[in-house]
């Protein structure tokens, strides 16, 4: 098997420790994601996600035991190249919206690029290609004021603003909270393109189950700062009593999968894709 | 817009600029290192002009006011721990910048950001320092150059993020293009 | 910068709980005993009265179970610009206005230079009512929750209400403010961490170059204010449709009350500080 791209080994963190503010945020969560997958990353609040992600493009450090490997380099080493790493792995917040700063559109998309001191045309190349991505037509949009943007319009800037860097792996971190159904599957469209026109690797965080079901290949479910299940969401989803027992919800289709497996019936608890379900319960009623 | 809605948009737009210069004030952020002796021209203030700005010279006054008090109680050096010196000073910057904003709004609105973001740093400089020598602190030469040496770098900065802050809100644009 | 969480976790009047008399006072009380002992402080300059005043301030901060150490611990950084400061003071200020019957003895003239008695007295004096003052700011902040010192202060502002100062809405203001610290806070650590993950270099510039800092920060500022600015609007939205109509009639959780202790608090320090105003020319020292 090939070596993964990103690989966290029991990794602790702790926010200013030594005062009375200290919180234990990790507390020996390993990760293991591979070049060109969708990885989930579900949990609690206050299960670490967070902490985690911000450890794989260095706004955290290591200071604890434990190893984040990125592309093979350790980043507990104090001489990671952080411009690098960051270009690497580009994160998008929760309501990006709120970070543009630039007057222009065009101008808050390019200031990555530029900050990495490439050439006028090839910062052009990426804006026109970002803005492409995720879904902005460039002459209609390259010179309006942000101020002047809808909501959505403002989010698909920001995260425009975070592809133009071509990162390798793009990490989601409730990016896609408080968007309309509509908007959500175009988001969701965008992603699964990102990822398979491009081969970006992506790293999603949702409380949406219907999201992570619908995107990842592989989940890793988090609590109290450690991983506590890791699987394929159809896996992962049928675990029942592990999600309930944390607050988390699941998909429908898998919780109808799982309601009439409880009243006996024989179906497949791993046929959560939409098509699947139907075609599992199509099934029953024929029998 | 009635009395009842300028009210409460007064009160509230002055209760969240006086948390940013609390905020400025409590992280480093609100300090540029400048090469003068001082080590660090302050953009605390920068809050208030903006309040003035925006809302008139009562939001831009209780800005200053909630500034003062707030430097007043963090203050580690004596000339600061005198309310003569930290707190009545601040109230008036809020009040001047509104007064320069004003009064050259309708020739050019960057123009009058430019000015008031002057004006309003300059009132903080010259009433602080004033206050100081009066009180005692400063022998008026050392104020002096205190001022100019650290009264110019605080009015670049102060305009630079007057004009950056509210062209960015009103969504003026100093280009038609992107530099693209 | 690289702490990005000192950034969300800032102290403003770090209440220390407690249960000493000084704890248990009304707000309002103790913010008229400081103002009084503030007043004191301002106008006395003579070595007896500011001794006397600064005897008076340990013996609080004592009551209050705040040991000094701790009220001067953020003095520890500010030390060497402190003695610079004074001692530029004493340098330069030969013939400060300190009222003092001591006669004036110049102990040094030369060039600019001017160093008296008045003038060492005058450096004294100030770092005595540093002391005295870094007290008194304890006494509010450390010993009272900062919602009730503004309730306090919303009271004590409301009999000027009569002369249009509009002693609801400043209070409302500084509640609001308080309210609004670590949500900003907050919203400030989460754009550190996204501009940084855009490349961004806070703090470069460096020291000579400072406008191009200024500009590299705007990467921050300008969206922490645009937050603020949408909050805000957020708020006043809310506010409306609620039919906020200024502070008349609003009631609130804190009653605040004052019992006899504070009313003979009040009165001592009434007393003293007259006192020590009317008398401040008479000090023989
Ligand atoms: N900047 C910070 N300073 C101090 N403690 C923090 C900070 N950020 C997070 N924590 C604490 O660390 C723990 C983990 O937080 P984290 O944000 O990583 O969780 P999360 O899984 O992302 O939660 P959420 O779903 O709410 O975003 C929590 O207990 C939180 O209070
Ligand atoms: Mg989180």
């Amino acid at each position: 098997m090939t070596e993964p791209l990103i690989a966290i080994r029991d990794l602790h963190y702790t926010y200013l420790p030594g005062t009375p503010l200290q919180a234990v945020a990790l507390r020996g969560a390993s990760m293991e994601v591979y070049a060109g997958e969708i990885v989930g990353l579900i949990g609690p609040a206050g299960a670490g996600k967070s902490t985690l992600l911000q450890h794989c493009n260095g706004l955290l450090r290591p200071t604890e035991p434990g190893h984040v490997i990125v592309d093979g380099q350790d980043l507990a080493d104090p001489t990671v190249d952080l411009r690098r790493l960051r270009q690497m792995v580009g994160i998008v917040f929760q309501h990006p919206e709120r970070q543009l700063f630039e007057t222009l559109v065009g101008d808050d998309i390019a200031f990555g690029p530029r900050q990495l001191g490439m050439s006028r045309a090839e910062i052009r190349r990426r804006v026109e290609w970002a803005m492409r991505v995720v879904g902005l037509d460039f002459d209609t949009f390259v010179d309006r004021p942000t101020a002047a943007l809808s909501g959505g319009e403002r989010r698909k800037v920001a995260i425009a603003g975070v592809l133009a860097l071509r990162p390798r792996v793009l990490i989601l971190d409730e990016a896609s909270a408080g968007l309309d159904p509509l908007t959500r599957e175009e988001w969701q469209e965008q992603v699964r393109r990102l990822n398979a026109d491009e081969g970006m690797t992506v790293i999603v965080v949702s409380s949406d189950m219907e999201e992570i079901a619908a995107l990842a290949g592989r989940v890793y479910v988090m609590a109290e700062g450690r991983m506590v299940d890791e699987g394929t969401p159809a896996e992962v989803f049928a675990h029942t009593d592990l999600l309930n027992s944390l607050g988390l919800g699941q998909p429908v289709t898998s919780w109808v999968l799982g309601e009439l497996r409880r009243r006996g019936y024989d179906v497949d608890p791993y046929a959560i894709r939409l098509e699947e379900t139907v075609e599992e319960l199509c099934r029953i009623l024929r029998s | 817009m009635n009395g009842t809605d300028k009210l409460v948009r007064r009160v509230v737009t002055a209760g969240v600029l006086a948390a940013i210069a609390i905020l400025l004030g409590a992280t480093r952020l609100g300090f540029i290192p400048v090469p003068t002796p001082a080590g660090n021209a302050t953009i605390m203030h920068v809050p208030a002009i903006l309040g003035g700005i925006m809302e008139g010279p009562a939001v831009g006054g209780v800005i200053g006011l909630v500034f003062g008090i707030f430097s007043f109680f963090q203050a580690t050096i004596p000339m600061f721990k005198d309310p003569f010196v930290a707190i009545l000073p601040r109230i008036f910057i809020g009040i001047t910048a509104w007064l320069a904003y004003v009064a050259l709004r309708r020739l050019n609105e960057y123009l009058a950001l430019v000015v008031s973001a002057a004006v309003g740093t300059l009132t903080n400089t010259v009433l602080v320092l004033g206050m100081a020598v009066w009180r005692g602190y400063m022998a008026p030469g050392v104020a002096l150059t205190v001022g100019i040496t650290h009264g110019l770098p605080e009015i670049v900065v102060a305009v630079i993020i007057v004009v950056a802050v509210v062209s960015a809100w009103k969504g003026l644009a100093r280009r038609r293009h992107a530099r693209l | 910068m690289q702490d990005f969480a000192l950034l969300r976790h800032i102290t403003i009047g770090q209440y220390l709980p407690g249960d000493s008399f000084v704890h248990r006072m009304d707000p309002r009380a103790k913010i008229t005993v400081v103002l009084l002992l503030s007043l004191a402080l301002t106008v006395n300059t003579s070595y007896l009265a500011n001794i006397l005043l600064l005897a008076l301030c340990l013996g609080l901060i004592r009551a209050a179970g705040i040991s000094l150490r701790y009220v001067l611990s953020g003095v520890r950084p500010a030390l060497p610009f402190i003695i610079a400061l004074s001692l530029m003071q004493l340098a330069f200020y030969g013939n400060p206005s300190v009222t003092s019957r001591l006669p004036v003895i110049t102990f040094l003239r030369w060039g600019p230079i001017f160093i008296t008695s008045s003038g060492l007295q005058l450096v004294l004096v100030s770092l005595a009512r540093f002391v005295d003052l870094m007290i008194l700011a304890s006494i509010l902040t450390n010993t009272t929750p900062l919602a009730h010192l503004a309730y306090g202060l919303e009271d004590m502002l409301k009999p000027f209400g009569r002369l249009g100062v509009p002693a609801q809405e400043i209070s409302l203001i500084f509640i609001l403010a308080l309210r609004f610290v670590p949500i900003l806070a907050e919203q400030l650590e989460t754009l550190a961490k996204a501009q940084a993950s855009r490349g961004a270099d806070i703090g470069a510039g460096g020291r000579w170059r400072f406008w191009r800092t200024a500009r590299a920060m705007l990467v921050l500022i300008v969206p922490l204010f645009l937050d603020a600015f949408r909050r805000a609007e957020e708020l006043i939205v809310a506010m409306e449709a609620r039919c906020y109509a200024g502070g008349r009639g609003r009631t609130r959780l804190v009653q605040l009350r004052m019992g006899w202790a504070d009313g003979i608090a009040i009165l001592i320090c009434a007393l003293l500080a007259v006192g020590f105003i009317w008398f401040r020319k008479s000090f023989p020292f």
